[in-house]
């Protein structure tokens, strides 16, 4: 019916233009076009009809394809034809704005936007720098997001980003749209945001229309990605840009379902403009789910916005949200006193940073977590209250609490921040206070297999006998073969150089060697010899060791360890975190088989770091230490022994030890399979009430971690050493 | 309507090579032949069926403007396929395909199926890229190639759902985890036992390209 009568006139002006005038120029036509909208005006003062029953948008379609044959005719670029000097000349824009602001008839307003907007698009001269030209498009860009859901919604958002396609372009544009406050001196109360683009971006964000909100943040993302400062501080200081981005975030957050299964937040995948909120046929449902997404869609779009905003802006809405979401919010639901309370709001800050990738905004998030002081914890310094309360939930009674906190520092430790590994495990380690002062040269030459086991015992490994001779013409070939032949030999070395890169290739097995025999082969469930796992955990070692240097590449880490003034103790203190990493892994045989496996899996990441410094004093047993030092080592060996005794006070220990073994390793070939089978299904396995079950799958997980640690050596220093 | 699988797409390359024209046409079987440049992102949806399973493709329609790049670029992830087009009357278009494929790999998942597309076949007047060259680029880089237009409609529908049949064949594979929505895949509610008798072909269009 419509299409009818649209074809009725589009007839009947063209016979018109025909009849009366067979050889009308291009630019009579334009201006018959013109003239008849603006006679429509004079003559038609009733509004009752709707503009589709009107000849007007057929006139404008007319009017802009005259002035795309112009251009094209012309070719030539930079110069106007007669009918946009017409346009330009006359006002045109101007008027066309004055009568789509009445939206009379009913839909001008529409008719006139899509003229804008196709104008902007299709004719390529420049044409926003022209004052009569930018003044129109900048009333009507305040014209738009005026109502809420109205009617024009969508060519107010198709108009928008154009003008925002066009700034992009050329970004100097942007100063046309930008009033400085002091022309408007006259009314000095004025309070009226001087960025009216990003003002009206804004208000259809909230559209209900998901295309129209889809393109509304497309909009606002073109706006704070452009390089003026002009642009970039009019946004910060003139408009609500960044407080209500955050605001959304914020509210979005508290309606965040509390009582959901773990591992549905964990699953959970949702992209900025990428999901289907309005999926009716989804299985995977569950109360509060379309909230989830909701919320991690909007941090997503924050944090894609903030990683290709200007940095200023980028900057200031990472700091907003600091301030909103973060300390406004989680800083009491994380500190909370209520065990379910702060376990959901440790889940969903861990989910946070899971999405959460630029610079700017991973910053915030780890300030707020860990603090932004650098320093050394002292007196005067006692640490950040939120990082030091959830090393201390590490060790809660509930082992679900436990769990999600240790989660989170996994997560934390996946994140390209160097501020993470700084806080978390560097500032106690770069003064190399760890050292033994090179005066004090240890006597000690107790045995490792002494029952009365103290720190000391990683020195004494130190000082066992050199057989040097025996080392000279091996390599750090990668035939593990070679390795696991080599596992019974355990000499160490008194020249032994601390660094990563000058060690010598026979040092590299000595140090596998003493990890892969910390537990006698009574003890073990596996024969190393045939054990082909071996295999498995260096592949992923390697792999895993490529993508964590490659994160840290540009930290601009040392290659030997140094010692830093300013970070040196004159008592040595591994700091919080590794201190209760080695204070978990002292208790693995009284811990659930989850714990156990989550902590192992966040040592074994921290091995991996590329820090000399952190290399030698996690990975090095030979290292001669400071007394009274923790260290890795000194740790596994404790535990070690702990294992001997019950092994010696119980006889069916080698049984219940395979049964276990078959139990865990029945389908899966090792430790990482177990992880992720962990993460996805709850494995029925922790311990049960037998408390011997969970003992031997502590074992268990034990020897797998050793094989694991000792991969992660041969790697880091294979790697080493073929840099070098 | 009920599908088996969805499978997000999404359409990239330069400005004017027809994306939006290629999308309109498998959606709604209609050709426009003036050139509105699309506004950061578009999106339409149509059921196909391969292997008698009714497939739901929800189909991103991107800006090839310079200036959208860094926008566009988010919606890369989470897409299983992409139909990586260029306009064969214009060999800059050709030419800038390196630097869509270097964008589409960094930015989407490694197992995206890309789909190269040569499009405009019916200018063969105004040819300027081979279908020789486009065959080469699409082997070196282990695309899968075809030649379409979106005005008579030539291998559209082919190009669409030739994509998705080798998603499909990804999927028996084990290649895609279809659990992880990342990768741009959905299982669908049990779908219809009415629609296993449909065989492989796009005869399912729907009315308007509107998805969700
Ligand atoms: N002859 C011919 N013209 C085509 C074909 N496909 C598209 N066009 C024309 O090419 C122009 C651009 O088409 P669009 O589909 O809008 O281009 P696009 O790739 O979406 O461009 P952007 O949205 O700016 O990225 C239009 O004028 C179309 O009519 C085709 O197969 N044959
Ligand atoms: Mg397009």
């Amino acid at each position: 019916m419509k299409k009818a009568m649209f074809h009725k006139f589009t007839n009947f002006i063209q016979q018109a233009v025909e009849t009366f005038a067979p050889n009308i120029s291009p630019q009579e036509e334009f201006v018959y076009h013109w003239k008849s909208v603006t006679s429509y005006f004079v003559d038609n003062k009733d509004g009752c009809v709707r503009i589709e029953e009107t000849a007007l948008p057929e006139h404008l379609d007319s009017m802009l394809r005259i002035l795309q044959e112009e251009e094209s005719e012309l070719g030539e670029a930079g110069t106007t034809g007669m009918c946009m000097e017409y346009l330009l000349q006359h006002r045109l824009l101007e008027t066309l704005y004055t009568l789509g602001r009445t939206d009379h008839p009913p839909g001008m307003k529409q008719c006139v936007l899509r003229f804008f907007t196709k104008l902007l698009s299709r004719i390529s001269h420049p044409l926003l720098p022209h004052i009569n030209v930018y003044r129109a498009v900048q009333r009507l860009v305040k014209a738009c997001g005026e109502t809420k859901a109205g009617p024009a919604e969508k060519e107010e958002i198709e108009f928008l980003c154009t003008v925002c396609a066009k700034i992009k372009t050329d970004p100097y544009l942007v100063n046309f749209f930008i009033e400085s406050p002091s022309k408007s001196a006259k009314t000095p109360h004025r309070t009226v945001p001087a960025f009216s683009l990003l003002d009206a971006l804004l208000a259809l964000s909230t559209s209900q229309d998901a295309r129209v909100s889809l393109k509304a943040c497309e909009g606002m993302m073109l706006c704070a990605s452009l390089p003026e400062q002009s642009a970039a501080l009019a946004l910060i200081s003139q408009t609500k840009f960044c407080h209500s981005i955050a605001q959304t975030l914020t509210e979005l957050y508290r309606k965040l379902p509390m009582q959901v299964n773990l591992d549905d937040i964990e699953m959970i995948e949702a992209k900025w403009g990428f999901n289907d909120i309005n999926d009716r046929h989804d299985e995977k449902a569950f109360p509060g789910k379309r909230q989830v997404i909701s919320f991690l869609s909007w941090l997503d779009y924050c944090d894609q916005l903030i990683a290709v905003a200007n940095p200023d802006v980028g900057e200031a809405l990472s700091r907003e949200i600091h301030q909103q979401l973060l300390t406004g919010c989680f800083s009491s639901h994380l500190l909370q006193a209520s065990e379910s309370g702060s376990l959901m709001a440790t889940v969903y800050i861990t989910r946070c940073l899971r999405t959460v990738c630029s610079p700017a905004l991973l910053k915030e998030f780890s300030y707020f977590l860990l603090g932004s002081d650098r320093g050394l914890e002292s007196k005067d310094n006692p640490g950040h209250l939120i990082n030091k309360r959830l090393l201390e939930r590490c060790n809660h009674l509930s082992d679900e609490l436990c769990l999600v906190t240790l989660k989170l520092y996994d997560t934390l430790l996946q994140k390209e921040d160097e501020h993470i590994f700084h806080c978390l495990l560097l500032r106690t380690l770069l003064g190399r206070s760890y050292l033994q002062l090179p005066s004090l040269p240890s006597q000690d030459t107790v045995s490792d297999s002494t029952q009365d086991e103290n720190l000391e015992d990683k020195k004494n490994a130190s000082k066992e006998e050199d057989k040097p001779d025996d080392l000279v013409g091996q390599t750090t070939s990668s035939d593990n073969a070679e390795i696991i032949a080599n596992n019974e030999d355990r000499d160490s070395s008194q020249d032994h150089s601390r660094n990563i890169a000058n060690n010598l290739p026979s040092e590299v097995h000595k140090v596998v060697n003493s990890f892969l025999t910390l537990l006698p082969d009574e003890i073990k469930s596996t024969i190393q010899t045939v054990d082909c796992s071996y295999d498995m955990y260096l592949r992923d070692a390697s792999k895993q060791f490529a993508i964590q240097e490659r994160v840290c590449k540009s930290w601009g880490w040392p290659k030997q360890p140094i010692s830093e003034l300013s970070f040196s103790m004159e008592k040595f203190h591994q700091g919080p975190f590794l201190q209760m990493l080695f204070d978990k892994l002292l208790h693995m045989l009284d811990q659930s088989y989850s714990v156990n496996l989550l902590l192992t899996s966040l040592i074994s990441k921290v091995a991996l770091v590329p820090h000399p410094n952190l290399h030698e004093y996690l990975l090095d047993p030979f290292l001669p230490v400071a007394e009274g030092t923790h260290t890795l080592y000194s740790v596994l060996i404790k535990v070690t022994n702990e294992i001997k005794h019950h092994q010696k006070t119980d006889s069916t220990f080698p049984q219940k030890l395979i049964l276990a073994r078959k139990q865990l390793f029945g389908l899966v070939p090792n430790i990482h399979s177990l992880r992720l089978a962990k993460c996805q299904t709850e494995v029925p396995c922790d311990g049960g009430g037998f408390e011997d079950q969970s003992r031997m799958e502590a074992i268990i997980v034990l020897e797998e971690f050793c094989k694991e640690l000792s991969a992660i050596t041969f790697v880091k220093h294979h790697a080493a050493v073929t840099k070098s | 309507m009920s599908y088996a699988y969805l499978f997000k797409y999404i359409i990239i390359g330069d400005t004017g090579v027809g994306k939006s024209c290629l999308l309109l046409q498998f959606t709604d079987k209609r050709f426009q032949p003036v050139h509105d440049l699309t506004i950061g992102v578009e999106f339409g949806a149509r059921m196909i069926t391969i292997d008698g399973k009714q497939i739901k493709l929800q189909i991103w329609d991107t800006a090839g403007q310079e200036s959208f790049r860094s926008i566009t670029r988010s919606y890369y992830r989470g897409a299983a396929g992409a139909l990586l087009v260029y306009d064969i009357t214009r060999r800059d278009t050709f030419n800038h395909l390196t630097t869509w494929l270097e964008d589409a790999r960094q930015h989407s998942n490694s197992n995206m199926v890309i789909m190269l597309i040569g499009n405009k076949s019916d200018l063969e007047a105004r040819r300027e890229v081979k279908k020789e060259e486009g065959e080469a680029f699409a082997r070196e880089h282990g695309l899968i190639f075809m030649e379409t237009s979106a005005k008579t409609a030539a291998n559209v529908e082919e190009a669409f759902i030739n994509t998705a049949k080798e998603i499909y064949q990804k999927i028996q594979d084990g290649v895609f985890d279809i659990n992880n929505e990342a990768n741009g895949i959905k299982i669908g509610p049990q779908h219809s036992p009415a629609s296993q008798s449909l065989n492989v072909g796009g005869s399912g269009g729907n009315q308007g390209g509107n998805c969700c």
